[in-house]
């Protein structure tokens, strides 16, 4: 079974993402910051499970996103990663890429616009 | 729902973050600390982000502000002074008033702004410059534009998990592709590497957006890969705003696919073409390459095309048409309370009113035939499914059997398909296992050694009618008498018609297998098959002759919402007869009403009798009169069974809004549902076919 990872600070954004994907079908792993999620995935990936999608806030205490990124690119090459940001942050977007993101969506996302994306990048 | 969830998390966060960032406002003014710094713009950013996701759009605002203030502090921009300090705890303390304190919108508002042009003229050395003055233009009609894209992307792109097909298809879904050809620039298999990407796409489409809208797409890819976007609408659309050029190539390209021009001569036209505006065929003519009969021809081919085109389709989700239907249902249910108005009206006025209805009505009819046109589905997949199963299992038990399909045209409400794919395969397995003989024994008994299943479908009267037939051995009277009896169905010496006799292999339990088969004849199955297709408001008929074989007959309704009913009313209350199932109403002489032991009450029909249901007694009601002969007598019809319902009224004839019962209301057979009546009472709709069943258990 493959997961959907959410990776953010705020509670608030981790519900509102799990909620607007919670139609998809996908069993949905939430972390805390970069590091947190890292655990979390060879946890995933320790029990014969994937990840097919995670969803990553820039700025997060601990580990950043970016730095996340980074690390989660190290080996996996090709498990889309989107991240989350405001609008404020193109160098944010541009860092993302660079770390080896898959695409951005914008806080606040409506639920259509955050299932769209998501099912662009699973399918 | 999910809302009031997701602010109830936000205002839990709101709470942990404004006390946690209160005392780091605070050590951050003892010690101007850059990472309590950091941490504080954190809070904020996270506050903003998650205000904005709960739908506080002030607080969000507020925080953007504040943001904008810390970034300029981190770095170095900004000093720190208690002064800032002030106004940051001030904006929190505002937080929290707007947050949890139940402030005003007009108080907070006020607040909001004070503590906004505070911070404008705490950072007053900075300009304005970020957005707010520049908002891009609101979506104005730019009418539809031509896009031209062409995109080769860095073959290592997988490696950040970006799919370049689903930027294509992205691109693609803003229009309609004119033109697309995609650059397969693939090496040899042998040293191909699967996860680099080879292919480049030159699309052209059309859209109903700017430009702006289309760079969008490949916002995130357009740095690092080759994507050219350009805007091309003037080589497509001419002063009249037709589709000129793409008509002109198009034409052009019939004439290639025809063999009238060769490539490069097209090539040489279009050159031209879009040099001087004019019409392909004339270059074409003009150059000597083809004949003005030829281009005449290729006109027509492309009228053809064109018009394959654009008859599209549409996908729907079938929910859409559901709550469509419901919601035609409820007009239906206001008409006829419309209906009931006119009734009391002065007659000149109800007149008028009725006429108007009656048109309305009739649209409504039509619409709602409209509607389950569009639920209709063919039946022709689902019987072609069984072609490999009857293969399949006839094969396994050694026999050999063709499956021959009819009517695979014929339409039927997508539900109703997708619950009678169950029961057919049923009936079709018994025809596999007990109606078709092994091919020896049809060689004895002088038949083809492989024996045919039929399947048919077609509509009549109203109605859906699918047959399954084999050319086997027919039912075997005699076990299923034996069976009948044994089960305790019937005597030993009843003499029954055939038809009953048969009806009884749909009883729960009931095989005429000495031995269970592999694939029937557990005595699960017909039963089952009998109690789904009743669940669809349907029925099923056995015909059945020795050594020339079974034919089951499914008749089911077109549409599973409404029907047409007919109202009756005995004593207080109003029951629906289904239209469908009625013959005629009566009104029977005395000596026409007889007692029968065993049978029960009798009235005669044209030279027939037939069994008597009082409607009052059966539900334990009061009725205005209790001799048949001074009531109206319903005779109806459901297969081969014929019932008399003794009502008092006949009220009306409407049509009716099926609601379905949930168990607990009734575990009456003889009810299918209920309906609203114009007047907002409730009606059963009586279920003909099972009011039969409960008559003759009683008796």
């Amino acid at each position: 079974m493959k997961h959907i990872m959410i990776i953010d600070d705020s509670p608030t954004i981790r519900t509102s993402v799990e909620y607007a994907l919670m139609g998809l079908g996908y069993p949905i792993a939430n972390a805390e910051n970069g590091s947190d999620a890292l655990k979390k995935i060879a946890a995933i990936k320790g029990k014969g499970d994937d990840v097919a999608l995670c969803i990553v806030d820039v700025n997060m205490p601990v580990m950043d996103g970016i730095t996340f990124i980074g690390e989660f690119r190290k080996d996996d090459k090709f498990t889309p990663v989107l991240v989350l940001t405001t609008e404020s942050e193109e160098q944010k977007i541009r860092a993302g890429k660079e770390a080896g993101a898959s695409g951005w969506i914008v806080k606040p996302f409506s639920n259509q616009d955050m299932v769209k994306v998501v099912q662009r990048l699973v399918k | 729902m999910s809302d009031t969830v997701i602010k109830e998390v936000f205002l839990n966060e709101a709470r942990e973050i404004l006390s946690n960032v209160e005392s780091d406002l605070v050590v951050f003014e003892a010690g101007s600390d850059p990472e309590v710094l950091n941490r504080i713009f954190r809070y904020v950013h996270t506050l903003k982000g998650s205000s904005s996701m709960a739908g506080y759009e002030n607080v969000s605002e507020l925080m953007h502000d504040l943001e904008t203030v810390l970034d300029r502090l981190r770095s170095g921009s900004l000093a720190v002074d208690d002064r800032l300090v002030d106004i940051l705890l001030e904006c929190f303390d505002w937080v929290k008033l707007a947050l949890f304190d139940g402030g005003s919108a007009e108080e907070t508002g006020a607040a909001q702004r004070g503590l906004i042009d505070r911070m404008a003229a705490f950072s007053a050395e900075k300009p304005a410059e970020d957005g707010d003055a520049a908002q891009p233009e609101e979506a104005k009609d730019y009418g539809y534009r031509y896009f031209r894209v062409r995109a080769k992307f860095r073959d290592a792109i997988f490696e950040s998990g970006i799919d370049p097909l689903s930027i294509i298809e992205d691109f693609i879904s803003l229009g309609r592709v004119v033109e697309m050809s995609v650059d397969d620039d693939l090496p040899e298999l042998g040293s191909l590497d699967p996860e680099k990407c080879y292919l480049g796409w030159d699309i052209t489409i059309k859209a109903p957006c700017r430009l702006e809208q289309a760079e969008e797409v490949f916002l995130f890819v357009k740095d690092d890969n080759e994507i050219v976007l350009e805007d091309v609408t003037s080589r497509f659309i001419d002063d009249s705003g037709g589709d000129k050029y793409l008509e002109e190539k198009r034409i052009g390209e019939i004439l290639v696919r025809k063999g009238i021009l060769t490539r490069k001569e097209l090539d040489d036209v279009l050159a031209d073409q879009e040099l001087t505006n004019r019409k392909i065929g004339d270059i074409i003519v003009e150059k000597g390459y083809a004949a003005h009969k030829d281009i005449q021809y290729a006109l027509g081919e492309q009228d053809r095309i064109r018009t394959k085109i654009e008859t599209g389709t549409v996908r729907v989700d079938t929910r859409k048409l559901d709550s469509l239907m419901n919601l035609l249902g409820e007009i239906v249910i206001g008409q006829s309370a419309i209906a009931r108005v006119a009734d009391e009206l002065p007659e000149e006025q109800g007149f008028m009113l009725k006429n108007a209805l009656y048109g309305l009505d009739r649209t409504t009819r039509e619409f709602q035939e409209q509607i389950m046109a569009i639920r209709m589905i063919p039946i022709g997949a689902t019987f072609e499914q069984f072609r490999r199963f009857v293969r399949d299992t006839a094969r396994d038990i050694g026999k050999e059997i063709r499956l021959e399909i009819f009517g695979e045209e014929t339409e039927l409400d997508k539900t109703v398909i997708e619950k009678i794919s169950d029961p057919l395969k049923h009936m079709i397995r018994n025809a596999v296992d007990h109606g078709i003989e092994d091919p020896a024994e049809r060689e004895r008994k002088g038949k083809s050694r492989e024996g045919r299943i039929r399947l048919n479908a077609y509509h009549q009267e109203g109605n859906m009618f699918i047959e399954v037939t084999d050319d086997g051995a027919g039912l075997d009277v005699g076990k299923i008498r034996s069976k009948a009896v044994s089960l305790g169905l019937m005597r030993a010496g009843d003499e029954l018609p055939e038809e009953k006799l048969f009806s009884y292999i749909f009883s729960p339990g009931f095989t005429t297998a000495e031995e269970a088969g592999d694939l029937s004849g557990r005595g699960v199955g017909m039963d089952v098959v009998k109690t789904n297709i009743e669940a669809l408001r349907g029925t099923v008929e056995i015909d059945s002759a020795e050594n020339v074989g079974t034919t089951f007959l499914i008749k089911l309704p077109l549409t599973l919402a409404i029907i047409e009913g007919m109202l009756v009313r005995s004593g207080v209350n109003i029951y629906i007869v289904p239209l469908l199932s009625i013959v005629e109403c009566i009104q029977p002489k005395r000596e026409d009403v007889k007692v029968v032991e065993g049978s029960g009450e009798l009235i005669r029909v044209r030279e027939k009798y037939v069994p008597l249901v009082r409607l009052y007694d059966y539900f334990g009601i009061r009725a205005d009169c209790e001799n048949p002969w001074e009531t109206i007598v319903v005779i109806v019809e459901t297969g081969k069974e014929t019932l008399g319902i003794m009502v008092d009224e006949l009220v009306g004839q409407q049509q009716i809004v099926i609601k379905s019962l949930s168990g607990q209301v009734t575990r009456s057979r003889a009810v299918s549902g209920a309906a609203i009546l114009g007047d907002g009472k409730v009606a059963l709709i009586l279920d003909v076919h099972g009011l039969f069943g409960e008559m003759t258990r009683t008796q």
